[in-house]
């Protein structure tokens, strides 16, 4: 331990924190823009310049690792004037039209700028940044150059945790640019849609593709608007909205969603435990029969671009279960419409996903039939907390109401898809009980929770040991599937989903750090405990619609309607 | 004009530059053989004791960096010659290079053997590729003759090097940026600690050292410490190499022992301002303070720090007649640093380009006083914030030609016909 | 559209076996590489070079457009570098710079008509004690003077170089 000074507090920190965690544990915020707590330390950005006693030159605290004795001012006239000069210089191209800013209100950059009384007062020729045009390529993402401050952070995010690369930068000093290589539009480029760059984003330059005005058309028209709602999102909605991380409000969600004026409000986690018989029985077949092993969830949109781009040859490894958003949109436009008496035309099917690429997936030629999608329109945690926002709804004070019958029920199981791991230990819930027939003692499959990149466990089921690994993040996932490739994996059934921590760190929830992800993981577990369901196959909804509608798992009805085929997007990589 | 003190230039245009036998017939090799006789660490205890300090510009005392890296324990540790030489006003190491490549290979074994490294690069600028060859046919010859490569004069000590080539980025001089340039991602400077020494090329501990600076070396563990304190300047010992341009009757790259006086430069070795009287000279290179005709009698001393808390180590010295615009100098030299900047900090990224408008706006009649004000404060500011030393240092021919031509300024602005 | 002939792709791929071997000479066989297809990378170029390298486009983008001896325009045979760093600027590197593209009739940055010369301003080249200096290609050209430059422009367009 040492001992540092901060405006006159001592406080003593590990000896390898920074400057940074030390003014924490003083108590003291010091702005920061281009760090984040998830990534590696940049100190690009140098607004949380700092003045060490002894040391020639400003110190950036994200950075400057603590000594014993060290002196510390954070409000010294010399940083007063570097962090106006800062705010200037990158002010001198940011777009200042904050009023129209999808972040106005949570910018860091507008927050900092407040914080530090910035008048907006630039002494040097102003000149935005980029040519004034956003791209609005991708069906997931929004990028506006004219926001962006050069920190870095998306690029970080894109290459080094996701390994994907679709964000480049151009040319060098004032004209670096970040952004895809030859100034390509983001739907032209390998982006997988995963929206962690919008995650990364302190300013407006990465947003989530708003599609909200989609929504209040459909909710004007005559034509019944039939919603489903994603595990993850009960999780990280009351956060959208002011609450603590890890607050659950799945009631209150519904109940703000029918105040919206959605006709239907359905629960996905039905659809999860669908994907479990489905792709349960799937791997028992293969398992079985030995083909095609490891077998690998597809329930992660962004995962699935990831591979069909860069893992092509894997493609036969994929389930080929639709995800449940796609599941659940197939059930709304044949089996709901049919009982409904509707024709699939007249139902808007919408989807509430903390995720971005999910926007992606349902416009997927194979997620529809006849002419028309099984999603009409999809809307992430953000977009609907401004909805809920616009709409003048006190979402604290809202009462609780169950989700519309009949899919309003869903287990356990299908909640703890929301996080990494989560499909794993459903599907290993009910695999165990079909394959050995007995209940199975301990459900809670604690070794593949948790945040450690690549996770792996043995299970015994039956007179089979099933090997499984789970991994989250694209960077995590590559690590396993070299040897997939190559045919040396030594694994059964893999869970691989897009985003580090699962669905809970979507691209479209709320922005998120560890410290949030980490309370965000504790409900979903908490929420699967307190439910009376927690196998997928125990879900009497699901009895009911194999009964009714689909016969039985993996029938030929099933494979209509519920898996898909998947497309080699090699070409676009190179 | 006055005799040099050729110890870095002894060979050059004395011998064929790339021939062993050459090299060894004036004493070459000789370093290599005394540093191989001793214990690692007393090749160190000699540099120490030689007080040898870095010639790149920075001056920092060159056993201390290498102490610190041979105390490092780790599996793997790198030398690096930085010969980026990117600085304007400074192609002395491109003479070294061309001229006696061996003693400075000779110069790269010692120190991997004196910090425990059997692997180095040598990171040549792109702008010099007619050294690669040079360089590379060198290299072949040393190993050869078994002064590189496996088991050096059968010592045990194994010491291979690489060329790596730049690509036409100033601030890959830079020696955290030049490292990522190795790497092979863009030139973007690391912010320290930890440094290189510590943590370096590909995270282990890594000794860089400029080519001058290493080309004294060989000549120090050949000689002696005690030798080489006898030469130059009591704080600064050893001889400088300067690089004499701009408006001069005799140009070239001289060696003198430290401590040679700016005046003596002038108007000796260098015979004199040619095309007009004498207005400034920019000292140390492109990122040198720029001082008045009245400040010339000044020692150049490597540790005595310079008008603006500057050294100017590299040894540049641009001078410049009176038929030039001081701001045009300015201009020109802020230019350079929007150009080369690499982007990766705020204040250096924007600030560059801000000055640059700042000045192009003084310059053209349409300033007002406040912006003088306004470009100091700018010009401190990235001093005071800037990542690496190409922002810190960026601003010190600026604030430097502030003070030292005031009047130039303020005639302009007050010459304009704009409303202040 | 395909440009690259198919012994310029097999040069690229020989070239990226070098990089697979030795890391740190990325730089000297993207430079190589260069040279090959119009002193420029197009995007086909980096298309190709990606697959050789196993280096994602999108970092080699990154890294070709940080460094100035990389264009992405199409360049001519012949890149005339004019330094315009201080110690040629204060010795008459403007008039050099002015006969050069007054001789050639382009704007700096412009390729000549034939494809011949591209013409480009750089920061110091490093001769500063012979300025003003350029280089053409690897060729260095010091204390000029329009008329001598103008002298080995010519000599370059008859082939004589």
């Amino acid at each position: 331990m040492v001992t540092v000074t901060i405006d006159g507090q001592t406080v003593e920190v590990e000896a390898n924190a920074t400057l940074l965690d030390a003014a924490m544990a003083a108590g003291i915020k010091i702005p920061t823009l281009c760090y984040h707590p998830d990534q590696k330390v940049k100190a690009n950005c140098r607004i949380c310049v700092v003045e060490v006693e002894g040391l020639r030159v400003l110190a950036p605290a994200c950075s400057t690792p603590v000594s014993d004795g060290m002196v510390v001012k954070t409000t010294s006239k010399r940083v007063r004037r570097a962090r106006k000069n800062i705010l200037e210089l990158i002010f001198a191209h940011h777009s200042k039209d904050c009023l129209q800013c999808d972040k106005n209100g949570t910018c860091e950059l507008q927050a900092i700028a407040q914080d530090l009384q910035f008048d907006y007062n630039v002494r040097y020729p102003v000149e935005i940044k980029g040519n004034g045009e956003k791209d609005f390529s991708s069906p997931s993402i929004t990028r506006d150059v004219s926001k962006c401050i050069d920190c870095n952070r998306c690029f970080s995010v894109c290459n080094d945790v996701q390994t994907v690369c679709a964000l480049s930068r151009s040319k060098r000093g004032y004209q670096t640019l970040v952004g895809p290589a030859f100034g390509k539009q983001l739907a032209e480029t390998v982006c997988i849609n995963c929206g962690q760059c919008v995650q990364a984003c302190p300013v407006g330059a990465l947003t989530v593709h708003d599609d909200r005005d989609v929504i209040w058309e459909m909710l004007d028209s005559p034509k019944e608007v039939v919603a489903q709602v994603a595990p993850a999102v009960r999780i990280t909605l009351a956060e959208a909205l002011g609450e603590d991380p890890g607050v659950v409000s799945t009631g209150r969600l519904v109940t703000a969603m029918k105040r919206l004026g959605f006709d239907r409000v359905f629960d996905t986690d039905f659809s999860a435990d669908l994907t479990i018989m489905e792709e349960g029985t799937e791997l028992l077949g293969r398992l079985e029969s030995q083909e095609v092993l490891p077998m690998i969830t597809s329930c992660s949109p962004g995962w699935i671009k990831f591979c069909e781009a860069f893992y092509p040859e894997c493609l036969p490894n994929l389930s080929s279960c639709k995800s449940p958003q796609g599941m659940f949109g197939a059930v709304i436009k044949t089996y709901y419409a049919e009982k409904a008496g509707k024709r699939p035309q007249d139902i808007c099917s919408v989807s509430i996903m903390p995720c971005t690429a999910k926007k992606f997936e349902a416009k997927r030629p194979e997620l529809g039939r006849d002419g028309y999608q099984d999603i009409d329109a999809v809307l992430t945690v953000q977009e609907l907390a401004k909805m809920i926002r616009y709409a003048g709804i006190d979402f604290t004070k809202l009462p609780e109401s169950n989700f519309d019958a009949p899919f309003g029920t869903g287990s356990g199981a299908g909640e703890i898809f929301g996080a990494t791991g989560g499909v794993m230990e459903a599907a290993l819930r009910t695999v165990y009980e079909i394959v050995t027939k007995e209940t199975l003692e301990n459900i809670n499959f604690k070794a593949v929770r948790g945040f450690e990149g690549v996770k792996e466990a043995e299970v015994k089921i039956g007179d089979t040991i099933v090997k499984v690994a789970v991994a989250h993040g694209l960077g995590n996932a590559r690590k396993i599937m070299e040897d997939v490739k190559t045919g040396k994996s030594p694994y059964h059934f893999i869970e691989i989903m897009a985003c580090p921590g699962g669905c809970i760190g979507g691209g479209g929830n709320p922005i998120k750090d560890w410290r949030k992800m980490a309370k965000r993981m504790d409900a979903v577990y908490a929420t699967d405990q307190n439910l009376p369901i927690r196998k997928s196959h125990e879900n009497p909804i699901i009895h009911m619609v194999y009964r009714e509608f689909f016969g039985k798992p993996n029938s030929h009805k099933c494979h209509e309607l519920l898996h898909t085929v998947y497309t080699d997007r090699s070409d676009i990589v190179k | 004009m006055m005799e040099e003190t050729r110890i870095l230039l002894r060979n050059v245009g004395n011998m064929d530059p790339v021939s062993v036998e050459d090299f060894r017939a004036n004493g070459g090799f000789q370093g290599l053989e005394n540093a191989l006789s001793m214990p690692a660490q007393e090749v160190i205890d000699v540099i120490i004791a030689s007080g040898l300090l870095g010639r790149g510009g920075a001056g920092f005392p060159v056993g201390l960096k290498w102490r610190t890296v041979r105390d490092m324990l780790a599996k793997q540790k790198f030398i690096i010659c930085n010969a980026d030489e990117g600085e304007p006003a400074t192609n002395k190491d491109r003479i070294l290079m061309r001229g006696d490549p061996l003693s400075l290979i000779e110069s790269m074994v010692i120190a991997g053997y004196a910090v425990g490294a059997s692997q180095g690069f040598i990171y040549l600028r792109a702008e010099y590729p007619y050294l690669f060859p040079v360089l590379r046919q060198a290299m072949e010859n040393a190993r050869q003759a078994g002064y590189l490569g496996k088991n050096i004069l059968g010592s045990g000590v194994d010491f291979e090097i690489a060329l790596v080539s730049g690509g036409g980025a100033y601030v890959c001089g830079e020696e955290t940026a030049l490292i990522e340039s190795i790497e092979g991602k863009r030139g973007e400077s690391r912010f320290r600690p930890p440094y290189p020494g510590v943590c370096g090329l590909y995270d282990c501990p890594t000794v860089i050292n400029n080519v001058e600076t290493l080309a004294n070396i060989s000549v120090i563990l050949k000689e002696g410490a005690q030798w080489f304190r006898s030469i130059g300047a009591e704080d600064s010992p050893g001889t400088k190499l300067f690089t004499l341009c701009g408006n001069l009757n005799r140009r070239g790259i001289f060696e003198f022992p430290m401590g040679i006086s700016l005046r003596d430069l002038i108007y000796d070795v260098g015979d004199g301002v040619c095309g007009g009287e004498l207005l400034a000279v920019q000292l140390g290179g492109g990122s040198g303070p720029i001082i008045s005709a009245s400040q010339i009698d000044i020692a150049m001393e490597l540790d005595r720090i310079g008008p603006h808390g500057v050294s100017w180590g590299a040894g540049g010295v641009m001078v410049i007649n009176d038929s030039h615009d001081i701001l045009d100098i300015v201009e020109n030299t802020l230019e350079f640093f929007a150009d080369e900047s690499c982007g990766k900090c705020t204040p250096c990224r924007e600030g560059t380009i801000q000055l640059l408008r700042l000045i192009r706006k003084i310059k053209s009649g349409v300033g007002r006083m406040c912006d003088l004000e306004n470009l100091e404060e700018l010009a401190e500011v990235m001093m005071d914030t800037s990542l690496c030393g190409l922002g810190q240092m960026s601003p010190v021919p600026l604030l430097s030609a502030l003070k030292n031509f005031n009047e130039e300024f303020i005639s302009i602005l007050e010459g304009g016909d704009v409303l202040w | 559209m395909k440009t690259l002939s198919s012994e310029t792709i097999q040069e690229i791929q020989s070239l990226a076996a070098i990089y697979k071997e030795s890391k740190e000479r990325l730089m000297e066989v993207l430079l190589e590489m260069q040279s090959l297809t119009n002193n420029s990378f197009s995007r086909e170029t980096i298309e190709v070079v990606s697959n050789f390298t196993g280096i994602p486009e999108s970092k080699l983008y990154d890294y070709i457009t940080f460094y100035s001896r990389f264009s992405t325009e199409n360049r001519g045979k012949y890149i005339i570098r004019m330094c315009k760093s201080a110690p040629c600027h204060i010795c008459g590197a403007r008039d050099v710079a002015q006969a050069i593209c007054d001789f050639l009739e382009v704007e700096p940055g412009d390729t000549t008509d034939d494809g011949l010369f591209t013409v480009e301003f750089c920061e110091c080249i490093g001769l500063c004690e012979s300025s003003p200096s350029v280089m053409i290609n690897d060729k260095t050209y010091s204390n000029l003077t329009p008329d001598k430059i103008r002298e080995i422009l010519s000599q370059y367009q008859q082939g004589v170089v």
